[in-house]
């Protein structure tokens, strides 16, 4: 994918998970992981090609739940 | 130095396309473009018209006739033939009435041309709701062979209308009899039901092939102020559905095994179903309709459907479901209609096989909602009670991210101070982060990410099932007197007198529940944005939250409300009680 578009996914990525934050009530800061999701997804996009950003992600979220031990994990 | 003007940098570029991003969505989905766009299309038909209008002035002026004069020919031979058979017969027609509704049935082609709901009211005109859109054209189209069957004279034997009530179950047998060709429509209704029974009746049908069609559409049954729910297409094959809805004008037909196909409006269902599956054509054409023919205020797509198959006897059965999309009601004729209510379709199909998982979601919040409303007779109320039981249910992991928020506050400058030291080094970071919360015993696990997925498409099946439920259509509630549908946005002040069009995006009313739901999210936003990044986002969601809210659902709205209410209750006790 052009640099391009990738920046404006990355911005729309940014702003969708901004606003169901706020839809959803979840507060800021206080994440399992290290760098959180967001960052995660940003740093999969800006790396791999779309699609295995996409499975990366996934695998990600999947991971984020209240069963996992979360911690540092890079991309 | 340098680094901090960057970050402000592209936190003003965020904020920016944030922005575009708002004010694209919301005007498409304004009043002021859809108004902008059924002008456009209109003028577009108009043009077009004149155009043709010329080409045959154009013609008549060179003298170049022989097109029309053949066409005129013809027609001038089938007006004689109409005329010799209206002589012989007058064209009746025939009103059936049973609990649930009126049905009409003319003599000329043996068409349905009327459908009326008893137990449903438009809301301007308050009078029972007619489902055929184009009553001229009206439903149970017959073609044998190709043939049309729709302009000959189907006698029911008894001279002048007559109405008919049902008890238990009414017959009404029609016969075309020409050169020795019989052909029957028997029409059986119930006494309680919203079936229309059609069978049709020929010695010479066997082996041709059969095509009953629908061409009337479906009226709009809402009071609409710039454009229509949109009009579905669906097959059913007795095990999977598919749903169909293009854009603009467009023929299409599926062939394939097939037991019923249907057409929606938000509300209503007319279904054409044959007894049993049958290898099929299934044909709808789109056509464009304007509704409110004189203010011209939409243009939107309506469908002709029509189910062929070949006949094996010398009889073929068939039956119309027109009527609500009611669950329960669509439920008991055991045929699979309920699976046109909450259709995913387009866009939506890309999260993970949604079309088979969602609906089932959607049906158990609808029968959450009216076993609640069966309980406390009140729909405001029933939302409420499924708020209080979300909140429950969600209380652990919302607890432990509150407390971990409060704790989280305190001691933010420390790790703020730690990622700015250890920029470089995130691994490092970490561990440092990790030991300062250990140090003071905050628990910084919130639930995660997958449970806030996991818990979206119950949020979305609500929202849905708000708009597409019948029985929410009209629901009043106590909580909020000012309220005449839950279904519909909410008015509290009307701005039609004063602005008319209404303000682009925010639409043409003033709603109570945004305004108090962006105040909660202003709060809120207020007491967990640290980051700096993010400040403007402060000021900004609750705006866009605002514009957004304004035109949804106002049951959703309530819902929202009071969840946010709760939660910010939730976050005080808990930091109080700490202190």
């Amino acid at each position: 994918m052009a640099e391009k578009n990738k920046k404006i996914l990355i911005i729309i990525i940014k702003n969708t998970v901004r606003l169901i934050k706020n839809l959803f009530l979840i507060p800021d800061g206080t994440c399992r992981y290290n760098p959180t999701c967001t960052e995660y997804a940003v740093k999969a996009i800006e790396k791999y090609s779309l699609f295995k950003a996409i499975i990366k992600i996934l695998w990600r979220i999947i991971r984020c739940n209240p069963f996992s031990k979360g911690g540092y994990d890079p991309i | 130095m340098i680094q901090f003007n960057e970050r402000q940098k592209m936190n003003k570029n965020t904020i920016i396309a944030l922005l575009l991003i708002m004010i694209t969505v919301s005007f498409f989905g304004s009043e002021t473009y859809q108004k902008f766009y059924t002008e456009k299309i209109i003028k577009k038909e108009y043009k077009k018209e004149e155009t043709k209008k010329e080409e045959r002035k154009e013609k008549v002026e060179n003298n170049d006739l022989s097109e029309y004069k053949e066409e005129k020919e013809i027609k001038i031979k089938d007006d004689i033939k109409e005329e010799k058979e209206d002589e012989e017969k007058t064209v009746d027609t025939i009103w059936i009435e049973n609990k649930k509704m009126t049905v009409g049935i003319t003599e000329m082609g043996g068409k349905i041309v009327s459908v009326k709901m008893k137990d449903y009211k438009n809301e301007e005109t308050k009078e029972n709701i007619e489902i055929i859109r184009m009553q001229e054209k009206g439903g149970a189209q017959l073609y044998i062979g190709g043939k049309s069957y729709n302009e000959k004279v189907f006698d029911d034997g008894i001279d002048g209308d007559r109405k008919v009530k049902v008890k238990d179950k009414e017959e009404i047998k029609l016969k075309y009899e020409k050169d020795g060709e019989i052909v029957e429509k028997i029409f059986t209704i119930e006494e309680d039901s919203y079936r229309i029974g059609l069978e049709i009746k020929s010695e010479k049908i066997k082996g041709k092939s059969i095509n009953v069609g629908w061409e009337g559409g479906i009226v709009e049954s809402e009071k609409q102020d710039n454009r229509q729910e949109q009009r579905v297409v669906h097959y059913y094959n007795g095990k999977n559905i598919e749903h169909v809805k293009f854009k603009n004008k467009k023929n299409e037909e599926t062939t394939g095994f097939y037991k019923w196909i249907g057409l929606t409006s938000k509300y209503f269902l007319v279904s054409i179903v044959s007894e049993s599956i049958n290898d099929a054509d299934m044909g709808i054409s789109g056509h464009k309709v304007t509704g409110n023919e004189k203010e011209k205020k939409y243009v939107e797509i309506d469908y002709d459907i029509s189910f062929k198959t070949v006949a094996e006897e010398k009889n073929k059965k068939y039956w119309f479901y027109v009527g609500p999309t009611k669950f329960e009601e669509l439920k008991k004729y055991e045929e699979g209609f309920e699976k046109v209510l909450f259709p995913v379709m387009g866009f939506g199909k890309i999260f993970f096989w949604s079309e088979k998982w969602f609906p089932w979601i959607a049906e158990f919040v609808l029968w959450l909602l009216l076993m609640l409303k069966n309980i406390v007779k009140d729909y405001g109320i029933a939302i409420l009670v499924i708020t209080i039981i979300s909140r429950i249910v969600t209380y652990p992991m919302t607890q432990s991210s509150v407390k971990s928020m409060n704790k989280m506050k305190e001691i933010q400058p420390k790790v703020n101070k730690i990622r700015g030291k250890y920029k470089n080094n995130p691994q490092k970071m970490n561990e440092e982060i990790m030991k300062i919360y250990r140090k003071e015993g905050v628990n910084p696990l919130n639930p995660g990410c997958l449970p806030m997925f996991l818990q979206m498409p119950i949020f979305i099946a609500l929202f849905v099932v708000l708009r597409k439920a019948i029985e929410l259509r009209g629901a009043e509630t106590i909580l909020l007197p000012w309220i005449k549908d839950l279904s519909k946005p909410e008015v509290l002040i009307s701005l039609k007198s004063i602005i008319p069009g209404g303000i682009p995006i925010y639409g043409s009313q003033i709603a109570l529940l945004p305004i108090i739901n962006a105040m909660l999210m202003f709060i809120q936003n207020k007491m967990t944005i640290k980051d700096p990044n993010q400040k403007a986002m402060i000021y900004i969601m609750p705006v866009f939250i605002l514009f957004i809210f304004n035109n949804f659902p106002s049951g959703l709205v309530l819902y929202w409300t009071l969840s946010s209410a709760i939660q910010l209750l939730q976050q005080y006790i808990t930091g109080k009680n700490r202190k």
